[in-house]
């Protein structure tokens, strides 16, 4: 069904956009971005850049009120234009997702057995025994203690993080070609959270992943690229360590310098001011100009397309202090 | 076994409420003897019965003797046939709850598919349907649905009797009464709960996993939305046992309801407290029952292994 090839998903000129009193108004403003195989992208933005949209509309499973146009190749199939009856097959099979939220994600009346291997058998012909020698495995791998007793629990029988981590195994056990973690650690413990980074940074096989967070040292921590989102665009992208040592965008530059720095003596919280434009706002020019201490004219006349992996008329060098 | 102590103990508080209320009543409706004795009787009949039922002692000291009797479980004779006023109530309840159960089931596989198929796919034209029948439908009292279905179907078409006890399908009209009355409260909520569960993240988990719509709808929605519509199951079964009046008034059924009614209008005071109490236990066993319903089908309120 899927021919080999070396990307897992390439995605051209997504935009994603709601119906608004005004007519439609876009959270995904157009992007092009391409996962290889076995990468590990980050997806960094704030709340509302439409990084969660994007991550939905990949698998096709976008709220019905939305109208998504351009192309998401997963080998020959473009998730925006499939039947549904195609799409269906990819899901949960060659792509999958993590969610932020646990608890609400999983199935309350039905345990974690029958939820995995309702997954494992629809995806492949094989018999109840089975299904449940591979949910056993894969809880075993993404390291959950006592595996056959927590089979036969309910959700809310478990705490939080053996929650996220039987989403994990829901979303490894058809061994996918790309997992989308949408936030997995933001509704976690701080302890929790290292122990499910670690699983996504070691865990996760052979799929490629794009996480999805608004952390760029989450980002960083997991991930070997990270593309920065605003407002509906990437605004900037690179291997993590070129995008610490050397952001160029003036928003990634905000973003690292508002990391709190423990090392210093009295941290400051250096936030960004101002606010990303709502989803029916008009901005004719950057959208980030407006709270950009580099913007000028040309910001706010004309909007920057996307060269060189980054999005922006003024690239600033050096480090970020 | 908490539950059913907590249970336990409302059922006391209410019954200690109901006969409160009775008694006050009872009292409040003038002098009981005279009410009792009936229209005209005699001085010397009256002063009997005062003296036989203790109206001669003071309220407290009554009140007192009255709780005392309830406590034993006797609520007196009856008026009108003297019978023991609970043995006599116990007759009728056979037929209430027959009637019942038929009311609940024909509503229920009537009813639930109806809100599945309303809710499953909310298109507008659905919508449509469904504020249609729900706005239609609770706007007909029950006696009006039961009037016009005797009139069509027994006066006009002569196939379905209108009277209980003339007939094989004598339970038909007032079984289609009830559901008709019921239906649209349940198809309501069905649809509204399996609505919701398309918004919850669990169905889109499922969805990012590759569920097609059946399965979402059978393994999905299904088993969460039956669960929030089981109370409200339980409270159309509770109402029926005790406000099913109209409805078995209206076809002579020989229920709880129409004894009820019938002591009312007899002022028959011991056969309308037996009723009563009848009445609040049974709504006590259908709430234990509901809440054991509820902890073998929900998980997360069985009390089991943590």
């Amino acid at each position: 069904m899927i021919n080999t090839v070396s990307n897992a998903i390439e995605i051209k000129n997504l935009v994603v956009s709601f119906p608004t009193p005004a007519g439609y108004s876009a959270v995904v403003r157009g992007i092009n971005l391409t996962i290889n195989l076995g990468d590990r992208v980050a997806i960094v933005g704030e709340s509302g850049s439409g990084k969660t949209m994007m991550g939905l509309s990949m698998l096709g499973i976008q709220p019905t009120s939305a109208q998504v146009e351009g192309e998401i190749l997963i080998g020959d199939v473009n998730m925006v234009t499939a039947a549904d009856a195609v799409a269906r097959k990819l899901r949960g099979n060659y792509i999958s997702m993590v969610f932020q939220e646990p608890l609400t994600s999983l199935n309350p009346v039905r345990t974690i057995s029958s939820q995995l291997s309702e997954s494992v058998r629809r995806h492949n012909s094989i018999s109840k025994k089975e299904a449940e020698a591979r949910v056993l495995a894969v809880l075993t791998a993404v390291g959950i203690p006592a595996p056959e007793e927590r089979m036969k629990s309910y959700p809310h029988q478990l705490s939080g993080g053996l929650r996220q981590r039987v989403m994990i195994a829901l979303a490894l056990i058809n061994k996918p070609q790309l997992v989308v973690a949408d936030e997995p650690t933001t509704a976690l413990d701080a302890t929790i959270q290292a122990q499910i980074l670690d699983l996504l940074r070691s865990g996760m096989g052979d799929a490629a992943l794009m996480l999805i967070t608004h952390d760029l040292a989450v980002a960083a921590d997991v991930c070997n690229r990270i593309v920065v989102m605003y407002a509906g665009n990437i605004v900037e992208q690179g291997p993590v360590a070129e995008i610490l040592s050397n952001p160029k965008h003036p928003y990634t530059r905000g973003l690292l310098s508002a990391i709190p720095k423990f090392d210093q003596a009295r941290p400051a919280l250096n936030p960004i001011p101002g606010a990303p434009p709502t989803i029916s706002e008009v901005v004719p020019g950057c959208r980030f100009a407006s709270r950009c201490s580099y913007a000028d004219a040309q910001c706010t006349a004309s909007e920057p397309e996307f060269i060189n992996n980054i999005a922006c008329f003024h690239p600033v060098t050096g480090a970020v202090k | 076994m908490k539950a059913v102590g907590s249970r336990l103990l409302q059922l006391v508080v209410l019954l200690g409420i109901i006969s409160t209320t009775l008694f006050l009543l009872l009292r409040l409706s003038g002098d009981p003897a005279i009410l009792l004795a009936g229209e005209g009787a005699s001085p010397e009949t009256i002063d009997a019965i005062r003296a036989d039922y203790g109206f001669d002692k003071s309220l407290f000291q009554q009140y007192l003797m009255f709780l005392w009797d309830i406590a034993r479980l006797d609520f007196g004779k009856s008026l009108v046939n003297s019978q023991p006023a609970l043995g006599f109530v116990l007759q009728y309840l056979p037929s209430t709850l027959h009637l019942t159960f038929l009311a609940v089931f024909f509503n229920s596989i009537i009813a639930i598919p109806a809100g599945v198929w309303l809710g499953a796919k909310p298109t507008q034209r659905r919508r449509k349907v469904l504020s249609t029948i729900v706005s239609v439908a609770q706007g007909t009292p029950a006696y009006v649905i039961g009037l016009l279905l005797i009139q069509i179907f027994s006066v006009w078409l002569g196939w379905l009797p209108s009277i209980a006890g003339t007939g094989t399908w004598a339970w038909v009209l007032p079984t289609a009464t009830l559901s008709f009355a019921l239906a649209p409260n349940l198809i309501r909520v069905v649809a509204a709960s399996v609505e919701d569960t398309t918004r919850q993240d669990y169905y889109r988990t499922a969805k990012a996993n590759g569920a097609a719509p059946n399965v979402l709808l059978i393994k999905h929605s299904l088993p969460n939305a039956l669960l929030s519509t089981t109370s409200l199951l339980g409270a159309q079964f509770a109402f029926l046992l005790s406000g099913a009046l109209i409805t078995e008034y209206i076809f002579a059924w020989p229920g709880l309801g129409l004894i009820l009614v019938q002591s009312i209008t007899n002022l028959d005071f011991p056969t309308i407290q037996a009723t009563v109490f009848v009445v609040a236990y049974l709504v006590f066993i259908v709430n234990l029952i509901m809440d054991q319903v509820f902890r073998l089908a929900d998980p997360r309120l069985r009390r089991s292994q943590l």
